[in-house]
């Protein structure tokens, strides 16, 4: 980009590319070699979770006597069958898609919940602040898996009651921060500004508060995903998320410990390794967005 | 200073107050209560199912009941199993010890490893060791606790016991007799892999933490005046450079403790120890509210006054916290 700046009588031309904040983070990200490949992935994951119902048709909850634990590559089990002998194929394609798609309400949920409470309680302040702010701190000092199981155990084994669970505990960490973002911005001249202008709450909120908040919110979204991924399968493993027949990984992984991964090893591999994979690359995503979307690295390499 | 610690202590009060209403409540509201946990799925008589309700007092308001759990806490009565009327405390004596040695011998792969890992990183940027240890704090915060414990199992149990490698076999029994209680007495392989499952997750973590904080205190002004004053660098790095970057490191670790439980539950379970995360599970599973109740007080209240205590060492790490300055974490 050249810029024309008018200086008194003279005019300078600047030839310096000068580039926008958003703009500067997606070179960032993408100079990022571990994190292209993480995206890769995850792009292949999020296909073959969409496109592996398609091609591995058929049924994958009932097991057929005489086919049990064949290893991946026997005949037309690429990744073989389970101790019941259902094809693990099947079951960890509709594994990958139940996870994500958990993962996408719950990441819905906590965010907009996080956002609205955590931004609330930091640019309204007061009673509203030590409410929410207390309430962060009491179920903060609930182990998490004590809440999931609390919650479960009311609404009885479902996709919503997990779904709720998880959302219980995943919107405390987004509100605090973006509470404290939000905190922090409040404070500044160019919000003082805009109210000198007459700007009322809602436009300050909306078009100052939140822009200048996000960049923390966004890192807390890949950090959301990942982690209800991961918090749905240690429910599942301890019994108390998804259940038999449905072939949640955690599900996969629990029958893996109960039925002999001792002695065939590829019914605990196969879950476990698209677990790794999904949440890994998107943890890496994570990473990497934490340090592109950091305006003291701007420039860096 | 007394005016600091005495609000920390009321915070740790109101925070465990909080946190155990909204357990009670929580559980209380179960719908499964003590007739189902006790019948099963039979229909019993409404005259049995009242008598049941009596007998564990669940017929009484609900304010009563809360003041009632309260009062027996604070006597230090966790309550009685609904599913066969055996005492809270027994249970949480029975479990206690084998969790306390996996939460120690866990703590101490944590602590002690993160450490040291943290300040060789930092004192040796860009090393091989540095890049691991990135690495492995990605990996293991992504990867659940319970597949690196079974995986754990396949590549030091399985595998070498199908191979007769010996020394690298891993997956024992958990020792049974204890030295002082707290060291294995004969049997220390069947310890290793579980408190470094348990370990594991947060060593990474915090010594990227310690990594990054040391980094930062190392580009301070008073740290090049000790260089220049001509200290010896083993010196300068631990007495100025580290005692200062273990301020954030302290706060990370207090918060990781809430989640040590979570972790604990799965490496129990993985392992097949008896302890308290795997006997609050198994309580839940047949939905024996009071026993999840009695155990989560513990928890609960075990974390609070931990983490209180970090609080208090803050005060000797940083002095500004002692002046009532705001610290500069």
């Amino acid at each position: 980009m050249t810029a024309v700046l008018p200086l008194g009588a003279e005019t300078v031309l600047v030839t310096t590319e000068q580039i926008g904040y958003w703009e500067d983070v997606r070179r960032r990200f993408f100079r990022n070699k571990l994190a292209i490949a993480a995206l890769t992935v995850l792009v292949l994951l999020v296909l073959l979770a969409i496109l592996g119902p398609i091609i591995a048709r058929g049924d994958y909850t009932t097991g057929r006597l005489g086919y049990e634990l064949k290893r991946p590559g026997d005949h037309r089990w690429i990744l073989g069958t389970d101790s019941l002998g259902r094809d693990m194929f099947k079951r960890v394609v509709r594994g990958i898609g139940i996870s994500l798609s958990l993962a996408a309400g719950v990441t819905i949920a906590t965010t907009l919940l996080g956002m609205v409470l955590g931004g609330l309680a930091g640019y309204i302040g007061g009673f509203l602040d030590t409410v929410v702010s207390r309430t962060i701190d009491a179920v903060y000092a609930i182990p998490y898996v004590l809440i999931g199981i609390a919650i479960i155990s009311i609404f009885g084994r479902s996709f919503w009651t997990l779904l709720g669970s998880l959302v219980a505990v995943g919107w405390l960490s987004t509100a605090r921060l973006f509470r404290a973002a939000v905190l922090q911005i409040r404070g500044q001249d160019f919000i003082e500004a805009a109210r000198a202008t007459g700007a009322d709450t809602k436009r300050i909120l909306l078009n100052h508060v939140v822009p200048n908040a996000l960049p923390p919110v966004i890192v807390s979204i890949a950090f959301t995903i990942a982690g209800s991924i991961l918090s749905e399968s240690i429910y599942s493993f301890l019994a108390i998320g998804f259940t038999e027949p449905r072939p949640a990984l955690g599900v996969m992984l629990l029958d893996a410990r109960k039925s002999g991964f001792e002695v065939s090893p590829h019914i605990l591999f196969v879950p476990a390794t698209v677990l790794i994979l999904l949440t890994l690359s998107i943890a890496i995503i994570g990473d990497a967005l934490r340090d592109a979307l950091d305006p003291k690295l701007r420039g860096a390499g | 200073m007394g005016s600091y610690l005495l609000k920390r202590f009321a915070f740790t009060v109101f925070v465990a107050w909080a946190a155990l209403t909204i357990m009670f409540l929580l559980l209380v509201a179960m719908p499964g209560d003590a007739v189902t946990a006790k019948s099963g799925e039979k229909a019993l008589g409404s005259g049995i199912e009242n008598n049941i309700r009596a007998k564990y007092g669940l017929d009484k308001p609900l304010i009563v009941q809360y003041g009632k759990f309260f009062g027996n806490l604070v006597q230090g009565d966790l309550g009685y199993s609904i599913k066969n009327d055996r005492s809270v405390n027994t249970d949480f004596k029975e479990t206690f010890k084998t969790s306390g040695r996996l939460l120690l011998w866990g703590g101490l792969v944590q602590i002690g490893g993160s450490l040291l890992l943290g300040f060789i990183s930092a004192a040796r940027k860009g090393s091989l060791l540095d890049s691991a240890t990135t690495v492995v704090s990605i990996g293991t915060q992504a990867i659940p606790v319970f597949v690196t414990g079974l995986l754990a199992q396949v590549f030091f149990g399985v595998f070498p016991s199908q191979r007769g490698w010996d020394w690298l076999s891993f997956n024992r029994f958990w020792p049974e007799k204890w030295y002082l209680g707290v060291i294995p007495n004969g049997g220390w392989k069947g310890i290793v892999l579980p408190a470094i499952v348990v370990g594991i997750v947060q060593m990474a973590f915090l010594a990227r933490l310690l990594r990054s904080s040391m980094l930062e205190v190392l580009r301070a002004d008073y740290l090049r005046t000790a260089f220049a004053k001509g200290l010896p660098r083993s010196r300068v790095l631990i007495k100025h450079a580290l005692r200062n970057a273990l301020i954030p490191y302290v706060t990370a670790a207090s918060f990781a403790l809430v989640e040590i439980f979570g972790i604990a539950v799965q490496t129990e379970t993985v392992f097949g120890l008896y302890g308290i995360g795997s006997k609050v599970a198994e309580a839940a599973l047949i939905q024996d509210a009071p026993v999840v109740l009695g155990l989560s007080a513990i928890v609960i209240i075990s974390a609070a006054l931990v983490s209180l205590l970090v609080d208090i060492s803050y005060s000797f790490l940083d002095p500004r916290i002692r002046v009532g300055e705001k610290a500069a974490t």
